[in-house]
């Protein structure tokens, strides 16, 4: 009879080669995401544990808010499922220029670059994969992971100050930090929040994970504080919680609030975003952009003190 | 993923890849010792995965294009509706006998949810009531990959 042989033994004695050149592969992946992020001095995710709350309106915006103050910006649409951005910016239709090199991403107003799952898809098509695994939730996590990659390794930013990318709603592990932690050297992130307990609670659960994954959370951006009457510009309250006692709990600064604005959702609907800087909420984005900018800017001078 | 050789005690060396059915893979390896030769066959489910990656075994032979794998993958508008597992499952559903893994969704179909395997199941020929044919019960696994010594050759179910 044969001996049993101890499979420990066998390979503690066996030197592992790549030779069906995977993991070469995956490292060549990783290092193209390196090399095109490298020309990209701060890159910022916008995410919320809840849907719903406007994180892709405030990423708009504050893209738009840091161009206005001269920067050069690029916008990554990472909600796969129901991306929005190119629509808010009047991008919907267009699409990503292919070439040997790269693609090429369509430039929305104040010169912002937007990369989006929408610019792939059909007018009203949702995403939808071919192949025998098309509905399996196990094979639609590593696909989706795969293709935030090929955002971030394929599409051709060139040099920037800043990449905000809009994240998907979700708390955990269904997503948002991991995909957070993909990107290389990421600033931070900000967080969308509305004044609703409900959301608040989630909310924190999103900044506790981020955390866990070694996210520097920035702030916190309350969304919906208020809500502006389109007729007489009057603000009145939308809801009842506390941001700044979740701030506080959670040791971080409230970068700004904005009010539920009918005429400025409007247009962002249409395609056709308002732009006047001296419109009162739009200067309110400009003043949390200013924050943003302050806090990058104190965390490069300590960085560099130390 | 590495094959070890017992009888030599050393890995087995990867050798080609070649696609001995419709979304099959068949993984060569040898032996550098004895010469022995072991093909591991992917079902179309497993091949997926491994595509998925955004890798190809063995390495590259052409450059990689741009959204190389979005653009491979996405359904498109003459291709939408559901797919195998969905409309295996929706066969099953409505108490049908299970219908060809190949058969394409019609346009609209919901999408089911369930085994991600459900379709390649279905493909081995396993029946509504469970039980798999002579060939797929004396396989090691219906769900896993399918591993025979080249020399062995006959026809395994993928």
């Amino acid at each position: 009879m044969a001996i049993e042989k101890d499979l420990k033994t066998i390979l503690g004695k066996l030197k592992y080669s790549d030779d069906a050149k995977v993991v070469a592969q995956i490292t060549d992946q990783m290092k193209q995401v390196q090399a095109r992020m490298a020309g990209i001095k701060h890159k910022l995710v916008v995410m919320s544990g809840k849907g719903g709350v406007g994180k892709s309106m405030t990423t708009v915006n504050l893209a738009l808010a840091l161009a206005r103050q001269h920067a050069r910006v690029g916008l990554l649409d990472v909600d796969l499922n129901g991306p929005c951005v190119p629509r808010m910016l009047g991008l919907h239709g267009r699409s990503l220029t292919m070439t040997p090199e790269g693609a090429l991403p369509p430039v929305g107003p104040l010169g912002v670059k937007v990369a989006s799952m929408d610019f792939f898809l059909g007018a009203a098509s949702p995403v939808r994969w071919k192949g025998p695994m098309d509905v399996s939730p196990v094979w639609l996590g590593l696909m989706e992971m795969n293709v935030i990659r090929e955002f971030l390794a394929d599409v051709m930013w060139g040099e920037l100050d800043y990449l905000l990318a809009d994240l998907p709603p979700g708390a955990a592990a269904d997503k948002p930090p991991v995909i957070a932690g993909f990107i290389p050297d990421l600033a931070g992130a900000i967080v969308v929040t509305t004044p609703s307990e409900v959301a608040s609670d989630v909310v924190q659960k999103s900044v506790t994970y981020a955390r866990d994954m070694g996210i520097k959370v920035l702030g916190i951006v309350e969304n919906m504080s208020e809500y502006r009457c389109p007729s007489c510009g009057e603000l009145n309250e939308l809801f009842e919680g506390n941001t700044d006692a979740m701030c506080e709990a959670l040791d971080l600064p409230l970068l700004g609030r904005i009010p539920f604005d009918r005429k400025l959702a409007r247009t962002f609907d249409k395609g056709e975003p308002l732009l006047d800087e001296t419109y009162p909420t739009i200067q309110r984005y400009q003043d949390i952009a200013g924050r943003i900018r302050t806090l990058l800017d104190y965390k490069r001078v300590l960085a560099e003190k130390l | 993923m590495k094959f070890v050789c017992l009888n030599c005690e050393t890995y087995m060396n990867f050798e080609k890849v070649e696609k001995p059915g419709e979304g099959s893979l068949g993984v060569f390896f040898g032996c550098p010792s004895c010469g022995a030769k072991f093909s591991m066959v992917t079902n179309p489910g497993e091949t997926q995965m491994v595509s998925s990656l955004g890798v190809q075994l063995g390495g590259r032979t052409t450059e990689a294009q741009p959204f190389e794998m979005t653009r491979g993958t996405l359904k498109e508008e003459a291709q939408a509706g559901s797919g195998q597992m969905a409309a295996y499952l929706n066969e099953k559903i409505q108490g049908g006998q299970p219908v060809a893994a190949s058969t394409p969704g019609k346009a609209g179909e919901k999408s089911g949810g369930g085994c991600p395997f459900s379709a390649m199941v279905a493909e081995m020929g396993l029946t509504s009531s469970g039980s798999l044919p002579t060939a797929a019960r004396a396989s090691p696994s219906s769900h896993g990959a399918l591993m025979h010594r080249r020399s062995l050759t006959g026809s395994l179910p993928l």
